[in-house]
């Protein structure tokens, strides 16, 4: 057998990962649940509330990311749902920010559940027509209250489904 | 006065009740028992829960009764007690209470309570003045333990509540001898949530603690949050219960972004806002992907182990021996090392993030670091526990690693002005197998097992189950002397606080000079199904040539993903390129694919089966390379295990032309017989069935469709590198004359043949 050892330790890196399966922990198994054709993202990527971003927004990324069973060893498993996000800078007043999502949000049927550190509404919650319970969360990157332009995120996630 | 001395009655038998009584089934949620008050007087509180001390009972002294009257209603009495009071009938009690008590003169008594009840603890005293142990099971089973208890001013204090949910219905005390109860305090109140936020992974979820709260140990929900937790250390200690949130297996991802089964971001959960006064948590282990590094450390030396003693010397000196370290791959040490740098950015945000979401000047945001898990000295290294999974190499490697992630924590604690809590002094000669005890699981069954067999070939365990969930993790000391003592020294050791009274945020570190997070490798199960089904004790074991279906996902959706298959017998590189496909737009694969007919298979002497792997590569959503993996077994053909679907034998190609068309040949020369077969990735020796090809004259216009013949010679030497074609040089005979036909058999059983003229 010749086999490079480097790979030999990378395979067993990898080994841990499938035998986990094999060893029936708990969590839930990948077969069942998950997000099937992607349709739980497909509807959150299409909610209006992430159609738009604040007009002076600038370096606006949109990361979609697919649901995705994972299963840490020694721990219990489980699904990450699908999730939306959206990465952007602005210089406009904070309070701006989080009123634009909030009108957004509320327009596009998201119910506001909780305010954060400036005392305005950051999270939200939905259920889509399927039953799916989704959430959204804006939150500040930037610390300095100095800062002229603040980096902030808009995080959409919905719970994958149980199989 | 006289205390009251009865003839012990023969009643039912304590044992016999306690067994039975502890089988009675229990609502969701977790009793505690709390004895900690001992001859004190009642505290106000009992767990989470406000208490109320029963009132006076107005009934007269020395009547029997079934029942007393509390704030929430009455509780039963079996059997029937006798009301007296202290000092009115039973002599001595403890912390100066004067007040009603019951003696029924049993053995065993059952207290029975009002719906709802939250919280209850009573008094009790033995008869005789003299000490013996009297022991108090909740219905669920959760128990005292026996108490000595002074049957002379040495009335004991015994409390149980319930978490999660749970309430107490009845309890059941017992003693060797008779004994008298009271000075009774209940509640029926909810459990008084706080301003403190438990947040985190597993090590703040109290994985490896069971029992679990209710819905957080399936069917949906794995979270398995423990009331051992240090957040409930820390709770008693603070007197406010946690909004408590902490997930096993959460990343940072589930802090802000993305659902974990049933429960959302933990950052959206209800208290996690400007109102609360600290928030801790752990988080960045599985970012870092430790658990994996791990556990792959641990089944590289189980194999390494059952291989080298099945080789043996000779298998050494053949260099087929392997090593058992992971830490001595300079690949492998190196990407565990970029997995590590690479969570700072994660951590680092997601720490700005939870400051965004609470008031960053009156809410304390706690991050805690992991311990180290291994114990430095190299004797105690080599425990029982420790010495059959890891070798000292990878122990020494692992705390290395372990102290590599937690500086990068608690940089990123730094930069995000948040508080930190290195927990390793706390931990510090109390690594697993250490001297001093440890804080920690070893591998432990103590949240499930790990199935019966982590690898099998061909219904034989080659490796068996891991007991895996809980393992490595906080135990209950951990949880209280661990994490609960090093969070509470901290915060204790405050010089700047908010206005609730803990850590206030640090200023936050400056930010270094950005530097982009290293390219990563990200790794993921690869499922593998039969197209066709063996038996079932062949999970997970197939046959070369055999069709299966492969799928996996966490690739960039649209981008090319490549199929390697990898074993012995796929070439000098050990690898074969299986196919080729593009992920769909969940950046899901799917194809179905034969396993290479050439793979031999990672084969032992003496072994039913090998194994291969499979490697779905390509650009990963989260990954800069997205490597999903599948190792399966590989039994021999003709096994049980798996088949072979008929294979894609397309024809003989030049110079070989197919039926009904004749070949002529010059006797004695060799005939290059080539053919391919589509998708099988195969060679000469694992294409063709043993004993063939053969040849048999034949009628050069009729050939009929024989099976057998004489077996032919090759005068080459085949190809050993695996492909679609094949080409067998055929030595025919210097003798032959007229027609012979000459027979192909595959693995698959089929037949393929074709006509050759010797003239005459």
């Amino acid at each position: 057998v010749s086999f490079d050892p480097s790979r030999a330790a990378r395979r067993a890196l990898l080994v841990a990962l499938g035998s986990l399966l094999a060893a029936g922990c708990g969590g839930g198994g990948k077969a069942a649940g998950g997000d099937p054709g992607g349709r739980r993202l497909h509807e959150l990527s299409n909610d209006p509330v992430f159609a738009a971003t604040p007009a002076a927004a600038t370096g606006v990324d949109v990361t979609k990311t697919p649901a995705r069973h994972r299963q840490p060893a020694f721990q219990t498993g489980g699904w990450d749902g699908p999730t939306v996000v959206v990465t952007f800078k602005s210089s406009e007043p904070p309070e701006d920010v989080y009123r634009f999502y909030a009108e957004r949000a509320e327009a596009a049927g998201w119910k506001a559940t909780a305010s954060g550190s400036l005392g305005l509404t950051d999270r939200w919650a939905k259920t889509y027509p399927d039953g799916a319970p989704a959430t959204l969360l804006l939150f500040s990157l930037t610390r300095a209250a100095s800062a002229a332009a603040r980096q902030y995120r808009l995080a959409g996630g919905v719970a994958a489904a149980q199989g | 006065m006289h205390r009251i001395r009865l003839l012990l009655a023969a009643l039912a038998c304590a044992a016999g009740v306690a067994m039975t009584f502890a089988g009675t089934s229990f609502a969701a949620g977790t009793i505690v028992f709390d004895g900690s008050p001992g001859t004190g007087a009642p505290p106000p509180t009992l767990g989470p829960y406000t208490m109320t001390p029963f009132p006076a009972d107005p009934r007269p002294l020395f009547d029997y009764v079934a029942d007393v009257p509390g704030p929430t209603g009455a509780i039963g009495l079996s059997p029937l007690a006798q009301h007296v009071r202290v000092e009115q009938g039973w002599n001595t009690w403890s912390n100066g209470y004067l007040g009603d008590v019951y003696w029924s003169g049993a053995l065993t008594n059952v207290i029975t309570l009002p719906p709802g009840t939250s919280a209850f603890y009573f008094y009790a005293e033995p008869n005789p003045y003299a000490v013996f142990t009297i022991t108090a099971f909740a219905q669920d089973g959760t128990t005292s333990g026996p108490v000595s208890v002074d049957g002379f001013h040495g009335a004991q204090y015994f409390g149980f509540y319930g978490l999660g949910g749970a309430t107490i219905t009845s309890i059941l005390v017992s003693s060797p001898i008779d004994y008298a109860l009271g000075e009774f305090g209940i509640s029926s109140g909810a459990v008084p949530h706080g301003s403190y936020v438990a947040l985190g992974d597993s090590y703040s979820s109290g994985e490896g603690n069971p029992p679990f709260f209710a819905g957080t140990d399936g069917p949906s929900d794995y979270c398995h949050r423990s009331p051992l937790a240090f957040s409930y250390v820390l709770a008693s200690i603070y007197g406010s219960f946690p909004f408590f949130y902490a997930c096993s297996g959460a990343t940072t991802a589930n802090f802000t972004t993305t659902p974990k089964d049933t429960e959302p971001p933990q950052l959206s959960e209800p208290g996690v806002d400007a109102s609360a006064a600290l928030v801790t948590f752990t988080i960045g282990g599985n970012d870092a992907g430790f658990s994996h590094v791990l556990k792959a450390c641990i089944e590289q030396k189980l194999k390494a182990d059952f291989i080298n003693s099945q080789t043996g010397i000779i298998g050494g000196w053949l260099g087929l021996h392997q090593d058992p370290s992971c830490a001595h791959s300079d690949t492998f040490t190196s990407s565990v090392d970029t997995a590590i740098d690479n969570a700072f950015w994660p951590v680092k945000l997601t720490e700005i993030a939870t400051l965004s979401v609470v008031d960053p000047a009156n809410t304390s945001v706690i991050a805690a670091d992991y311990p180290l898990l291994f114990p430095p000295s190299h004797d105690d290294q080599g425990c029982l526990a420790l010495r059959f999974i890891l070798t000292n190499d990878d122990m020494d490697w692992m705390n290395v690693e372990g102290g590599r992630l937690d500086a990068v924590l608690q940089q990123a604690a730094g930069e995000a002005g948040v508080n930190f809590v290195d927990v390793r002094p706390a931990f510090a000669g109390h690594a697993i197998c250490d001297t001093n005890g440890s804080y920690l699981n070893a591998l432990s069954t103590a949240s499930g097992g790990g199935g019966a067999c982590t690898w099998s070939v061909a219904g034989h365990c080659i490796i068996p189950g891991l007991p895996i969930i809980g393992s490595f993790h906080p135990n209950a000391a951990g949880h209280a002397n661990g994490y609960g003592a090093a969070f509470a020294g901290y915060i204790a050791s405050a010089t700047v606080r908010t206005s609730h009274g803990f850590p206030a945020n640090p200023v936050p570190l400056p930010d270094p000079p950005s530097v982009p997070n290293q390219p990563q490798d990200g790794f993921a199960d690869l499922a593998v199904h039969p197209v066709t089904a063996g038996s079932p004790d062949c999970s997970d074991t197939y046959q070369a040539g055999q069709q299966v279906t492969v799928s996996g996902d966490g690739f960039q959706p649209g981008t090319p993903v490549q199929l390697y298959a990898s074993s012995p017998g796929l070439g000098d590189t050990g690898e074969a390129l299986v196919a080729a496909t593009t992920a769909n737009d969940a950046g899901e694969i799917s194809l179905t694919v034969r396993v290479p007919l050439a793979a031999a298979g990672f084969t032992q002497p003496g072994a039913a089966a090998g194994m291969a792997f499979f490697d779905a590569i390509g650009l990963g959503f989260a990954a800069n390379h997205q490597d999903d993996v599948a190792m399966i077994g590989l039994a021999a053909h003709g096994s049980e295990c798996g088949t072979i679907e008929p294979l894609n034998f397309v024809g003989f190609t030049p110079p070989v032309a197919n039926p009904p068309a004749v070949n002529p040949v010059e006797p004695g020369r060799s005939v290059p017989v080539k053919f391919s077969i589509a998708g099988s990735n195969g060679t000469l020796a694992s294409v063709l069935a043993p004993g063939y090809p053969q040849s048999l004259p034949v009628s050069c216009s009729a050939p009929g469709e024989p099976t057998t013949g004489d077996p032919t010679t090759t005068n080459a030497t085949a190809s050993t590198l695996p492909a679609d074609t094949y080409n067998y040089v055929w030595k025919t005979d210097s003798s032959w004359r007229g027609c012979r036909l000459l027979i192909v058999k595959l693995v698959d059983g089929s037949y393929h043949r074709a006509v050759f003229d010797f003239g005459t």
